[in-house]
């Protein structure tokens, strides 16, 4: 159906968007045209999370019963690693369906993209890229569409600026910290003012990791810089047992890689200084 | 920013080619940062390239403290908890800055998040993009500041080029934090005041007492920092999770030095903008 949408697309010449009219005039004064409004999607069955407890079993490890227990061992933090393969997975999927939809149509590339990542019923998650593709009135094509989040206005400033976006860039890591008798000493209400180091911890953890691979992905693309539009994190108690409540973290980081093309060091922008007009209410 | 879309209609050849070009997996020094594309042009356009996204985060228990309900009181122990803790978030952020060989670091956000799970702990976090001039500041000396460590501001990237425009550099965040407590009222003041307008001396003391001591405490670490003033003031008054008479009063904003005599910036050109916003 959607080969069917995307060759009458490509044959009787309408076109859909979902640019605003500044973003189109944004295309237009960076050289592209518009070509269409394209789409991926991939549902993916998220069961086993590969969480098979903390890792800690009293007496046994470095830490011991009443030591502290340790934050850093690999097995501990890669526990949900399947889990954050599933999501990549399905992300990777409706990205490259929606790249397959903007080659059909000789799209040299697609911005404006937005990114849905929705539960449904049971297990079953669904991810779905949708943006604009757009091609350009040169000569020149690139081997594979760029992809880009940011909108026409920034594709403008950037390509002015001698930067181009190369692709979409994503980051994901979860990981669970056990929590112990320091952790709880910190917390307790008599705890006063203290930092909680193992929390800190475990949410530096995933941070510099969803981070690195964020950063590792953009450099695997071949890009010169990568602007991150989203960092979100967050930690949650999870019962792993009778009285006993461990804690995850989980960090997501997406942006934008881009590539440089001006040959100079020096920013090829230069800025005016201006007062709008505008009443002030 | 000026957009020019004169030549050749814009064809954005050069950008094809090199993506046609890119070699996937080929070493490259790349960067990270959470600046928007005009913070991100403004900020090289002011002379200053980015190295690196820069993040320092603290989870933190803040205690409780007993005092007499009855009076206007700072709650010290509480003050120093959120000193204590953006000072750890802060000095991390700076850390990895540091380590990358910043001279300073543009955009950073100091944000606090209290926790569902657990009372009274809140992630404390800072988060900006290190940067590196271009060249040593025109008039000598380094970018860094006088305790040789990266500066930080928390100024947007179009505040940023403005103020470098206007020959000044920034010098570090400064910040102000006081926990206060507000008397509750006597039972019988409370009860002569009904149905009454009516100012309550109490409260304004207290208001005016707390913003004095955020202000000061801000203004002292200018100081320290040998600044000429502070810009992008910010008076934040946030009662977290302390119900209604416990409030934190927060100062924070950005210390400037000059970097020449004159603070003379191209004159506005007028434009009249024909949208609505």
């Amino acid at each position: 159906m959607a080969r069917a949408r995307i060759a009458r697309a490509a044959a009787d010449g309408v076109r859909t968007s979902l640019l605003s009219a500044d973003g189109l005039a944004g295309i237009e004064a960076a050289g592209f045209e518009m070509v269409g409004e394209v789409l991926g999607t991939a549902v993916m069955q998220i069961g086993w999370q590969g969480y098979g407890g903390c890792g800690w079993t009293p007496g046994i490890g470095s830490g011991g019963f009443y030591g502290p227990g340790q934050v850093s061992r690999p097995s501990r933090w890669s526990g949900y690693e399947p889990y954050a393969r599933a999501v990549r997975h399905g992300r990777d999927t409706a990205l490259s369906r929606m790249h397959q939809e903007a080659a059909a149509l000789g799209a040299d590339g697609v911005v404006g993209v937005r990114f849905t990542d929705e539960r449904m019923e049971g297990q079953k998650r669904e991810f779905m890229a949708l943006g604009t593709a757009v091609r350009s009135r040169g000569r020149e094509r690139p081997k594979v569409p760029f992809a880009t989040d940011l909108g026409g206005q920034d594709l403008a400033k950037l390509l002015t600026a001698g930067w181009v976006p190369a692709g979409i860039a994503y980051g994901i890591s979860i990981a669970v910290r056990h929590d112990d008798w320091r952790t709880q000493s910190q917390t307790g209400w008599m705890a006063g003012n203290t930092e909680v180091s193992g929390y800190t911890e475990l949410l530096t953890h995933v941070r510099a990791k969803a981070r690195h691979d964020f950063a590792a992905l953009a450099a695997k693309l071949g890009a010169d810089a990568a602007l991150l539009s989203g960092l979100w994190s967050h930690v949650w108690p999870i019962e792993v047992g009778e009285n006993h409540t461990d804690h995850v973290a989980e960090c997501v980081v997406t942006g934008n890689a881009i590539a440089r093309f001006h040959a100079g060091r020096k920013a090829t922008t230069s800025s005016l200084t201006i007062l709008p007009l505008r009443s002030s209410r | 920013m000026t957009v020019n879309t004169s030549d050749a209609l814009g064809v954005p050849d050069d950008a094809m080619r090199r993506l046609a070009q890119m070699r996937p997996g080929q070493a490259s020094s790349l960067f990270t940062s959470d600046l928007s594309v005009n913070e991100f042009l403004l900020v090289r356009e002011a002379g200053f390239r980015p190295l690196g996204l820069v993040l320092g985060s603290s989870i933190y228990h803040v205690g409780i403290q007993f005092g007499r309900w009855s009076k206007n009181q700072e709650l010290e122990s509480l003050s120093q908890a959120m000193y204590h803790a953006r000072e750890l978030a802060m000095t991390r952020m700076e850390a990895e800055a540091d380590a990358l060989g910043a001279d300073g670091i543009v955009g950073v956000r100091l944000d606090i998040e209290f926790k569902e799970f657990g009372s009274d702990l809140a992630e404390f976090i800072a988060i900006g993009t290190a940067v590196k001039g271009d060249a040593a500041p025109a008039t000598g000396g380094t970018w860094r500041n006088k305790h040789n460590q990266p500066f930080t501001s928390d100024l947007s990237g179009q505040d940023f080029w403005t103020l470098i425009q206007a020959g000044y550099a920034p010098l570090g965040m400064t910040m102000g934090t006081c926990v206060y407590h507000i008397a509750h009222q006597r039972f019988w003041q409370a009860m002569g005041n009904i149905g009454q307008n009516v100012e309550i001396p109490q409260y304004t003391e207290a208001l005016y007492d707390a913003r004095e001591l955020a202000m000061s405490r801000m203004q002292a670490e200018a100081e320290a920092l040998e600044a000429e003033g502070i810009v992008g003031v910010q008076m934040l008054s946030n009662t977290h999770r302390w119900g209604g008479h416990t409030t934190e009063f927060f100062a924070i904003g950005t210390a400037v030095r000059p970097l020449r005599a004159d603070h003379v910036i191209a004159k506005p050109q007028l434009v009249l903008p024909l949208t609505d916003r």
